[in-house]
């Protein structure tokens, strides 16, 4: 079981953080990581452990999402809107409520390969790493990342203005 | 490695090119100013995604900024390197010089005709910006003018040169070596009493031609720092008294940069951004970088990819901690240069081999065409 443990400790924290991001759900994400390390134990030897773990994971994340996907989106935005809507006191919490609240419906707007493929080079996954567990041709990671970015931060920031927008009017 | 594309880019700032693909990057992006302004921006958005995404952890109280800091990544610059307050510096200089000109030649013997040349050609200079850019049609017009004769009669044909400097449509000059123009201009500046702005730029067309022509004449206009423009270094070597020098300030080359004809050389639009090629009449490209609306607070220097922290160090844009890719300094070429600023919610960057003040004058000129 100690292989299992060192995996474990060496990437859940990775993991689950890819899959709050993808997911905008920590629980969901945490069931999602345990599913992955539990098949994991089935595996004789990984050569390549995190670009496996992160594809399995992927790949569950799919399944899952392709079930229940409008819903759970649809619930995660309401409950995004609502702690929006809540006036916190501390400032802080309150902004950065915000932003992840835009930041939320900027990376929704990325193809899901691009989206992922962010996602994972954000944990630290290399290019062959992200190849692989993405099933692309690792020429391809870095025309991928390269659009993801951008329609990323293009995205996010057309919510930004919005937002300045909405509030300006509010405030008039 | 000619104008690598976006996932090229990408790859190397995220380290993935070989050391072979990254030198040939870094060996274009310096000479190529328009790859240097999209690495610029590739920069600010691997930045900006991250801080995004960072946005999506649900870290509690404190470890995220609530919002950028604005003053990173924004030059603070100090009041008198304004560039207002800069020309008004060396336009004093101008002044000062051309009193110490015409003292020092009431003093000597020099022929009173080349008196009259000096005195027009340094009120030319100090009241005519654009003088400076005349100079740079000088030298050639005046190598063929009077390129035989070191003691020429300097003043027909120099002023005649002058004149037809001032008329003729100035010609993009080729780069010269421009080491032997410096030692010599700070050192004639040295005696003149008057400090040399920092030349960063200076490429002297003909710098032979012109001291033959000019022998025994002042016109000793030297634009330093001139955005390109040929250092019309007229008597700086051969004059006999070193203070006919007139050194003018960085300035006179901002206003070159300010005056010169600008053309511009391509357009390019894509997912948003623009990105305007001009060259100038000496031939040095500027790339105008517009990026939809405020993608980065931060878009920095710095040499190595993968140096997310360098958003953090540079405190002045204006410092050039390097142009994105390195590049020896103090060499005959200039060094490329990027400047970032934001104005109307959107993103710009300009890149190209000015020094920074030269690009911060041109900026100022190309904000004003694109409205």
């Amino acid at each position: 079981m100690s292989d299992v443990d060192r995996l474990f400790r060496t990437y859940n924290a990775a993991l689950v953080r890819y899959l709050t991001r993808r997911l905008g759900d920590r629980d969901w994400a945490e069931e999602v990581a345990q599913e992955t390390f539990l098949r994991a134990l089935r595996q004789e030897s990984l050569t390549n452990e995190r670009a496996w773990l992160f594809a399995v994971a992927t790949n569950l994340v799919r399944d899952e999402a392709r079930k229940a996907s409008r819903q759970r989106r649809h619930l995660a935005l309401l409950a995004e809107e609502e702690r929006e809507s809540i006036v916190e006191p501390e400032e802080t919490t309150l902004e950065r409520a915000q932003e992840a609240a835009l930041a939320r419906k900027a990376i929704d707007e990325l193809a899901e390969r691009d989206r992922l493929a962010l996602l994972m080079r954000e944990e630290g996954l290399d290019y062959s790493e992200i190849a692989e567990a993405l099933e692309l041709s690792p020429g391809s990671v870095g025309t991928t990342l390269s659009r993801a970015r951008r329609r990323l931060v293009e995205a996010y920031e057309a919510l930004q203005k919005e937002r300045e927008q909405r509030e300006k009017n509010a405030a008039s | 490695m000619q104008h690598p594309d976006e996932g090229t880019i990408h790859a190397w700032l995220d380290g993935e090119l070989s050391a072979d693909e990254s030198a040939a990057l870094e060996a274009h992006a310096a000479e190529c100013s328009e790859c240097a302004a999209r690495i610029a921006e590739a920069r600010g958005l691997v930045a900006a995604s991250t801080r995004i995404l960072t946005a999506l952890d649900d870290i509690p109280a404190g470890v995220i900024p609530a919002a950028t800091i604005p003053s990173i990544g924004i030059a603070r610059r100090r009041w008198y390197d304004r560039t207002d307050i800069r020309a008004a510096a060396a336009l004093l200089f101008v002044a000062a010089a051309s009193l110490v000109v015409v003292k020092s030649r009431n003093s000597s013997a020099p022929l009173a005709r080349t008196e009259t040349a000096s005195l027009k050609s340094t009120a030319a200079v100090s009241a005519d910006a654009s003088g400076a850019e005349s100079k740079l049609a000088e030298p050639p017009q005046m190598q063929s003018a009077a390129a035989p004769a070191a003691t020429a009669p300097a003043t027909s044909p120099q002023t005649a040169a002058l004149k037809a400097a001032s008329h003729a449509p100035t010609p993009p000059s080729s780069t010269r070596d421009r080491r032997q123009d410096k030692p010599a201009l700070e050192k004639d500046a040295a005696k003149l009493g008057i400090a040399a702005a920092p030349v960063s730029v200076l490429r002297d067309a003909a710098s032979n031609a012109a001291s033959n022509a000019a022998s025994g004449t002042v016109a000793g206009v030297i634009v330093g720092a001139a955005a390109g423009v040929a250092g019309g270094r007229s008597a700086a070597k051969t004059s006999a008294s070193a203070n006919e020098v007139v050194v003018t300030g960085v300035t006179e080359a901002t206003d070159a940069v300010s005056t010169a004809p600008l053309r511009q050389v391509r357009v390019d639009t894509r997912s948003g951004s623009r990105r305007t090629v001009y060259q100038l009449p000496t031939g040095v490209e500027v790339t105008l970088l517009e990026a939809p609306p405020a993608i980065d607070e931060k878009l920095f220097g710095g040499i190595q990819p993968q140096q997310r922290r360098a958003a953090e160090t540079p405190q002045r844009l204006e410092a050039a901690p390097a142009p994105p890719p390195p590049v020896a300094a103090a060499t005959a070429v200039a060094p490329m240069n990027t400047i970032a600023w934001t104005e109307g919610g959107r993103k710009f960057t300009l890149s190209g081999r000015l020094s920074t003040t030269e690009l911060e004058a041109l900026k100022k000129r190309l904000m004003q065409i694109r409205r």
